[in-house]
């Protein structure tokens, strides 16, 4: 039983970088925001692992709103400041990068209907060398923090 | 109010609008170090933030900072169509509000929309049910807004965007007033949540 629970916890180890850094494209943890009645906006997050050759996420669309655009979020002297990535995310080989709340997000902009805690919403992600991948958001509450934020 | 205390107020005003903006132009030399420590934003912001403003509430009422007075607040400025930073701020606000139990009832929560041309008061209202019904939601037309700005040292600018819509460049600092309205800390967007609620009840102390 304890040689099983040895050999268990190497397969484990060995498993666990195996996780962090996928052969490929890996997506994963996304979520948005609910909106408040009438908002015309909402932010998705999500975790984008490189893969050994790495991708570049250049293009997100959704039906959910009119439009759906990659944006950064940088904060200089206090003073927030949003604007859109018309180059999209590089994601470098082995690379994992996540946007989180306070960071680089994905927004949907002139939403067509309120977005509902507990729905799931379904976003095309468009990737330079992994092409189109269809990834469900799971809409989250506005308090939200996930797990691996950047907090 | 006696002829004293208006003059006092006054004096206020005069002292106090130049030393808001004394402040927040050191803060704003000071900002990297600011957000490393926040007892230097503290010390950089100083006394001069804060101060008079005249505001509308989503149900038509005015709201001034003496309608505050005798409760701790928190305020922050943003505007609806922001997807990141004002939700996640006044989703901390109200959380780190909810932590400190029913003491924690006593903090005020204000948000001042810095985007009147898309922000009624009433659209203010429908966006703040998402994080709670307790936060006062306030807007006015540029010179209302212009001092308020000008009291808490903000910055706000609408930019237009390559392909359409805008955006609003912002200060995006959480401002902790005591119960007299006078400053007491900023908390900072990344400032992990011990040491906020730690200035959230030395703000309830006073």
């Amino acid at each position: 039983m304890k040689r099983f629970a040895i050999i268990a916890a190497l397969l484990a180890s060995g498993c666990a970088p195996e996780a962090e850094a996928p052969a490929t494209l890996a997506i994963g943890e996304a979520w948005a925001r609910e909106s408040a009645p009438g908002a015309a906006v909402s932010a998705g997050y999500l975790t984008l692992a490189g893969g050994d050759a790495g991708d570049r996420l250049i293009r997100a669309e959704s039906d959910i709103a009119d439009r759906t655009e990659i944006h950064s979020m940088t904060m200089t002297d206090g003073v927030m400041r949003m604007r859109p990535l018309p180059d999209g995310i590089a994601i470098g080989p082995g690379e994992t990068i996540r946007l989180a709340p306070g960071g680089d997000h994905i927004m949907f902009v002139d939403l067509r209907r309120p977005l509902a805690a507990g729905e799931s919403i379904a976003v095309t992600l468009h990737f330079e060398r992994a092409g189109a991948r269809a990834v469900p958001f799971a809409v989250r509450p506005a308090g939200h923090v996930p797990h691996h934020g950047g907090e | 109010m006696d002829p004293a205390a208006k003059r006092g107020i006054r004096r206020g005003l005069i002292l106090g609008v130049p030393l808001a903006l004394a402040a927040g132009l050191f803060a704003w030399s000071r900002a990297d170090i600011a957000t490393e420590a926040d007892t230097v934003a503290a010390a950089d912001f100083g006394a001069g933030v804060g101060g008079p403003f005249a505001l509308t509430a989503p149900d038509g009422s005015t709201v001034t900072e003496r309608d505050l007075a005798g409760r701790p607040f928190l305020i922050f400025f943003g505007f609806t169509r922001c997807p990141d930073v004002c939700p996640t701020t006044l989703a901390r606000m109200a959380s780190l509000r909810q932590r400190l139990g029913p003491a924690g009832e006593d903090v005020a929560i204000v948000f001042v929309s810095v985007d009147p041309e898309e922000d009624s008061p009433e659209t203010i209202g429908r966006y703040l049910t998402l994080f709670g019904d307790d936060i006062i939601g306030l807007t006015g037309d540029d010179a209302r807004l212009a001092e308020v700005k000008r009291a808490y040292g903000v910055h706000a600018e609408r930019v237009p965007l390559e392909g359409g819509g805008y955006t609003v460049d912002h200060t995006a600092t959480i401002f902790l007033m005591g119960r007299d309205g006078r400053f007491v800390s900023t908390i900072d967007a990344h400032e992990p949540d011990a040491p906020a609620l730690a200035k959230l009840e030395r703000a309830l102390a006073t």
